[in-house]
Formats: C-alpha cells, sequence, structure tokens
C-alpha cells in the first residue's frame, strides 16, 4: 500500500530515537502488504493494534509511542494521521 | 467544482493535500472522490519518498517489531529458527539473519518476505571466503606446505567429545552465566568471538608479531588462541605439546567444530572446561575456589578477575600472595579492555577498580 504522512513519523523519530527503529519497520511492513480493510490491517498487527472504521490505533509500548492511521482500502493508502509519546516517553 | 489535482512542489501544497486525503479517507473506489484520493495518496507518497529522508530498516527491526506486537517470545523464535543459541545470537546482534532464516519466519510469521532480505541460495560467500583465508594462513605461518600440511592434519582427533559433552552435574549452563562475566572473558580472551569462524586472523597475525619479538628477545612465542582454539587445545588436543603443528591442527579442528556447534555452544563448554589455575578447572569451580560464591554473584571486578587467569592460571592465583601484584594489574588490564570494548561505563570501571581483588 503507499504509505503517506511520512512527515510526522520523521519528526517524531528525530525526537525520539527509541522509537526510529520500530517505526520505520512499522512503515515498511505497512508498504510492503496489502489490507482489505482497516480491520484486516489492525489483525495483521496482532494484539496492540485495534480498529475503529477507517480509523486503526497501535499501542507501542516498548517505544513508548502511539500511531494513528487512517486505512483506505480502495485507494491502497495508509495514511500516518499522528504519532504520539505516551506517558513515560524517554527522549534521548 | 472540485479544484483540480497539482503537482506538490512545497511544503504548503503537501499539507493542504494531506488534509484532503484525510478528508476523503473512506470514499467509494471508482467515483470521482475515490479515485481523486488514489491519485492524491501517489502524489503525496512520491513527494515524501523525495523529501523525507527515510533510512532503509534493518531486517532484524522487522523481526523485533512483529514479535513486540505478537507478544512472541525467544523461545517462539528459537522454535522457527531451530535452534536455541541462534535465537539468542541474533537477537544479541552477533548473527545476522540468513536467506534460510528469512524464508523460516516469513512463512511461519507472515512477515512479507521482501523486508527481510535478499533471498538466495548464495550462503555465506564471505564466511567461506574467511575460512579459506585460515587454511592458507594457517599453512604458510606453520610452514607447512602439501604433504606437510596432510602430516599434520591426517590424523586429527575425533570432535566426538565434545559434540557428545552432555550437560551432567555440576555443568553450568550458559544462561546462568551473568552477562558481566561473559564479557570480561570475551574482552579479554577473544573480542572478535561472536564474528570469527573459529581462529581469529586478526589475532593469530597480531600474536605472530608478538611472537617474532618475543623469539627475538629469548620470550615464549604469544599464544593468540581465540576461545574456540583454547577449547580445542585444553581438551581434544591437550596431550600435544606446544608446536606449530600443533597450532595448525588447533585452527582446523576450531573451524571444523564451529560448523558443528553454535557460538553460544562453543563459549559454554569453554567456560566449562577451561584451566583457572589451583587443579581448578571450570568457571563454576574456580568461582567457588577463589570467592566462595556462584559465578551468578560475581562482581564485575571478581568477572575481570577470573577472566585475567587463562593468560597464566598458575602464576595469578590470587590465593598466593607473591602473585597479588601481577594478577591486580592483569584484573585491571581485563577491566579497562571491558571498557574499551564498550561494556563498562567509565564509573562503574572506576568502581571496579577500586575494589579488592578478593
Amino acid at each position: 500500500m503507499y504509505v503517506i504522512g511520512a512527515g510526522a513519523l520523521s519528526e517524531f523519530a528525530n525526537a525520539h530515537p527509541l522509537a526510529r527503529s520500530a517505526l520505520g519497520a512499522l512503515a515498511a511492513r505497512l508498504g510492503a502488504e496489502s489490507f482489505a480493510s482497516a480491520d484486516a490491517l489492525a489483525t495483521a498487527l496482532g494484539e496492540h493494534a485495534s480498529a475503529d472504521g477507517s480509523s486503526v490505533t497501535i499501542e507501542m509500548p516498548w517505544c513508548d509511542t502511539r500511531v494513528r492511521l487512517a486505512c483506505d482500502a480502495g485507494a491502497q493508502l495508509v495514511i500516518i494521521t499522528s504519532v504520539q509519546a505516551t506517558s513515560g516517553a524517554r527522549k534521548k | 467544482m472540485t479544484q483540480a489535482i497539482r503537482p506538490i512542489r512545497s511544503k504548503a501544497d503537501h499539507a493542504a493535500a494531506l488534509k484532503e486525503a484525510e478528508l476523503l479517507v473512506g470514499a467509494v473506489a471508482g467515483t470521482a472522490e475515490g479515485d481523486r484520493l488514489a491519485v492524491l495518496g501517489i502524489l503525496i507518497a512520491d513527494y515524501e519518498r523525495r523529501t523525507f529522508n527515510i533510512e532503509p530498516v534493518a531486517p532484524l527491526a522487522i523481526v523485533v517489531l512483529d514479535m513486540e506486537m505478537h507478544g512472541r517470545t525467544q523461545t517462539e523464535l528459537a522454535r522457527v529458527l531451530g535452534s536455541r543459541s541462534r535465537a539468542s545470537e541474533l537477537l544479541a546482534g552477533h548473527r545476522t539473519l540468513t536467506p534460510a532464516m528469512a524464508d523460516r519466519l516469513a512463512d511461519a510469521w507472515k512477515i512479507p518476505r521482501d523486508l527481510l532480505g535478499p533471498r538466495g541460495a548464495s550462503a555465506r560467500p564471505g564466511r567461506r571466503l574467511r575460512l579459506a583465508g585460515v587454511a592458507v594462513l594457517a599453512a604458510a605461518l606453520s610452514g607447512f606446505a602439501g604433504g606437510q600440511y596432510m602430516s599434520a592434519t591426517h590424523d586429527l582427533p575425533s570432535l566426538a567429545p565434545l559434540l557428545a559433552t552432555s550437560n551432567m552435574s555440576g555443568f553450568l549452563p550458559l544462561d546462568e552465566v551473568p552477562l558481566h562475566v561473559r564479557q570480561a572473558f570475551i574482552a579479554a580472551e577473544d573480542s572478535n568471538f561472536y564474528t570469527h569462524d573459529g581462529t581469529d586472523l586478526r589475532g593469530v597475525a597480531r600474536a605472530s608479531l608478538d611472537s617474532m619479538i618475543n623469539i627475538a628477545q629469548g620470550r615464549r612465542p604469544s599464544g593468540g588462541g581465540s576461545i574456540t582454539n583454547q577449547l580445542v587445545k585444553g581438551t581434544l588436543l591437550a596431550g600435544e605439546t606446544r608446536s606449530l603443528r600443533r597450532r595448525l591442527r588447533e585452527m582446523v579442528l576450531s573451524a571444523r567444530l564451529e560448523k558443528r556447534l553454535s557460538k553460544d555452544r562453543v563459549f559454554e563448554l569453554y567456560l566449562n572446561s577451561l584451566y583457572l589455575g589451583a587443579d581448578v578447572r571450570g568457571l563454576k569451580a574456580a568461582s567457588i575456589r577463589y570467592f566462595g560464591c556462584a559465578p551468578n554473584a560475581l562482581t564485575v571486578s571478581q568477572a575481570a578477575m577470573l577472566a585475567a587467569l587463562p593468560s597464566a592460571p598458575n602464576a595469578l592465583r590470587i590465593d598466593r600472595a607473591e602473585n597479588l601484584a601481577r594478577a591486580h594489574a592483569r584484573r585491571d588490564w581485563v577491566l579497562s579492555r571491558m571498557g574499551e570494548e564498550g561494556y563498562l561505563t567509565a564509573a562503574s570501571l572506576d568502581q571496579a577498580s577500586a575494589a579488592p581483588l578478593r
């Protein structure tokens, strides 16, 4: 799928190096696959992801990060709508 | 009327296009809005690819992400890879993900195969090159050629005693050895242990130079043996006297052993068999003998002292007062090596150096 919204990802990763690798890996994985719906995307990503309509929230507690996506299966598009530090996020 | 789609040339264009794309999510495919979203997606992706420097992601990061997101454990990874030590070495960064491992993971965990590195059967040309280097260098160093090489290696002992070693009573499993203790031995004896193929060519080259200097000065030639070399020397070749012939045999057996056993297993056998002075063999026995505790209770300073012993087990044993000054210097050298390898912070190094020997 096309993954867009890399600006948010890139800015966040610069401020939070601990999350950089995980975010890069997430974006690479999304870009390499095709999902029929937001639900399917969340299912493929596992227990830390949940879908609500076309939105998907991914909690990444190991790097104190929450990522929100919008998934449009028809357009084969995943938009990274926000990347946030959760409580206790470690900055370097 | 909907505005025509324009190229994205600036940050402002990009922000506006992204905002519109977000609003269009959910548009029915094939409608004007759905088509507009699809085209915007392509334009935005192209702009972002040109604008943001997104570094390629290491296959290992993909594996780790998958493990974390699905709550997978190292044990499950070991099951897929077929080896516990392979899994631990991979996660520790001591081993790279081979195409065969990638195929297994892609199949078992449904990770897109393309993310896990190149496919292919070209298994480890670097390893073959290094093994060839070991043989050539070994032959050159030993002064053997043709038939002489054959005479040194035709009667090599079987690896069976090491391959068949069981974890009998008193055996110390590697997972009961604290990280700082392992690091002390790696730093002192073989800092390239996890990357060479049995013999550290750089160590051999360095030792050869040192040996020439030592011989010229009337001293014993330098050892330069890797951990695997030492394991082989102390077990399979235990009865053989020091000679260039034995050195060659050591290197050939080491390469063969590493084809059969994982690095962690070699290290585990080494820690259980090495001679540490005072008629003591093995880390566990030495830990009790010198410090009265099990290996998992050793301090950094004590670990460094034990890791100092293989170089001169009897001359450095700390239960003899006449050895203390020399042992102190050698322990401090091991600590400084741990610092150089990045295993200790400056503060930890200072603290360990200030600790008494016993």
